[in-house]
């Protein structure tokens, strides 16, 4: 069953402005809460477009890959102020409060022809050392009764329609565990049914009965320019890429500074290639890390300084 | 100089890129799109920013304008085209 749920925002809000009581019910309901306008049509690929000529440009990158494009914020300009962007912060503050940590990014393109995503379920971000070894990305140190641990924002920077490869997200997902993250998977970027970046995440069900497709499914139809909130525990997916045209977003996460990031991991691995997290570094959009669990830029590896959002809203 | 003689131009200054030095001048000129020449549309920019260093004495600065246009040929030419005009040094010929 697939059924149309979109929560429009207010015509008179303004940037500045948070979330509704009913937008955030909507969210802790559903597990995700889109689309908002950030950039306008004509904007977004202008953003983008900077990005990449920062990408090629930058004098110090996070990290050599060009396979794993993994937090180009750290060093990129337009997209270390995009991930501060005074909009997605406001928001972001309706769900986990003043003190919001930036921790990852990762860009998401699909060529013309490309499969959709498959479905998915993630909160710990496990990274495996090993076929038996594996780590937690993000250990919680606080318990919290909020569903807001961690929050994602994915932002179009081309249209991501139905045509386009849009997100989908089973709603209220997020309140059980559908799939085991701590498990490994299998890596084939040739068999079909691997759909998840060449893994199989079907094999992490708990339930192996389980069908996700006949669950109520939402698809998330974004414009170049607007962005989407979701709990990554939220069962997600993409539609394929049926359309003449590259579809470009890209996901930024975030947590509270009481959560410790990579604690026990100093490398990624995957898409055939491998990375170093010795550059790597979260960033507060919002107020203060009163832990001291992470490193923390407030400029990015180019010197470019971190914008915040002042606890004023301004 | 037309929009010919801008495609053997870049023709020519692709084949003595690394991203370009396997193909041959005819399959450049022949070509529709980046994705024919098997550029990634990362590197598509570090042929333009050689293309800047080598006929404008890096006095032009990539704009984000141009990076769609550098999916297609067309749009590469367009884009030496203003960048030649842009100049602050007479661009070589």
């Amino acid at each position: 069953m697939r059924k149309e749920i979109k929560v429009a925002e207010s015509s008179i809000e303004t940037a500045t402005q948070g979330l509704t009581a009913e937008q955030v019910d909507f969210f802790k309901e559903n597990g995700f809460l889109g689309p908002f306008d950030l950039y306008s049509e004509e904007e977004a690929p202008l953003v983008w477009s900077q990005g990449m000529i920062e990408m090629v440009t930058s004098a110090n990158k996070p990290h050599n890959s060009t396979i794993i494009n993994y937090d180009r914020h750290l060093d990129c300009d337009a997209l270390s102020k995009h991930i501060a962007h005074p909009t997605i912060v406001h928001k972001l503050r309706s769900l986990m409060g003043e003190d919001i940590m930036c921790w990852k990014t990762h860009i998401f393109e699909k060529e013309p022809g490309a499969t959709g995503t498959g479905w998915h379920q993630v909160e710990a971000f496990t990274v495996f050392e090993s076929a038996t070894v594996s780590y937690p990305s993000l250990r919680y140190t606080e318990e919290s009764t909020a569903p807001t641990q961690e929050l994602t924002v994915w932002t179009a920077f081309s249209n991501a329609d139905r045509d386009h490869a849009c997100l989908r997200f089973l709603p209220g997902s997020h309140k059980q565990w559908y799939y085991d993250e701590t498990k490994p998977m299998s890596y084939n970027v040739e068999n079909k049914s691997h759909d998840f970046f060449g893994y199989d995440y079907a094999e992490l069900k708990l339930d192996k009965d389980w069908d996700p497709n006949k669950h109520e499914i939402v698809d998330m139809e974004l414009k170049a320019g607007q962005f989407v909130i979701f709990l990554a525990k939220c069962v997600h997916g993409s539609r394929p890429n049926t359309s003449a045209d590259k579809r470009v977003g890209m996901a930024s996460r975030y947590v509270s500074p009481s959560v410790r990031v990579y604690e026990h991991i100093d490398r990624l691995s995957g898409f055939g290639d491998s990375i170093s997290l010795d550059k790597h570094g979260c960033v507060m959009v919002s107020g203060e890390d009163k832990y001291g669990h992470n490193r923390i830029y407030e400029k990015n590896l180019n010197g470019f300084t971190f914008p915040k959002v002042e606890s004023n809203g301004r | 100089m037309g929009a010919d003689d801008y495609r053997h131009k870049f023709a020519e200054f692709l084949a003595t890129q690394p991203m370009g030095g396997d193909l041959t001048y005819e399959q450049i000129v022949r070509a529709q799109s980046r994705e024919e020449l098997g550029i990634s549309s990362l590197n598509m920019i570090i042929v333009l920013l050689n293309y800047i260093k080598e006929y404008a004495n890096g006095t032009v600065t990539v704009r984000p304008e141009w990076v769609p246009q550098l999916n297609d040929v067309d749009g590469i030419v367009s884009v030496l085209r203003e960048i030649d005009a842009s100049a602050v040094v007479p661009a070589r010929s």
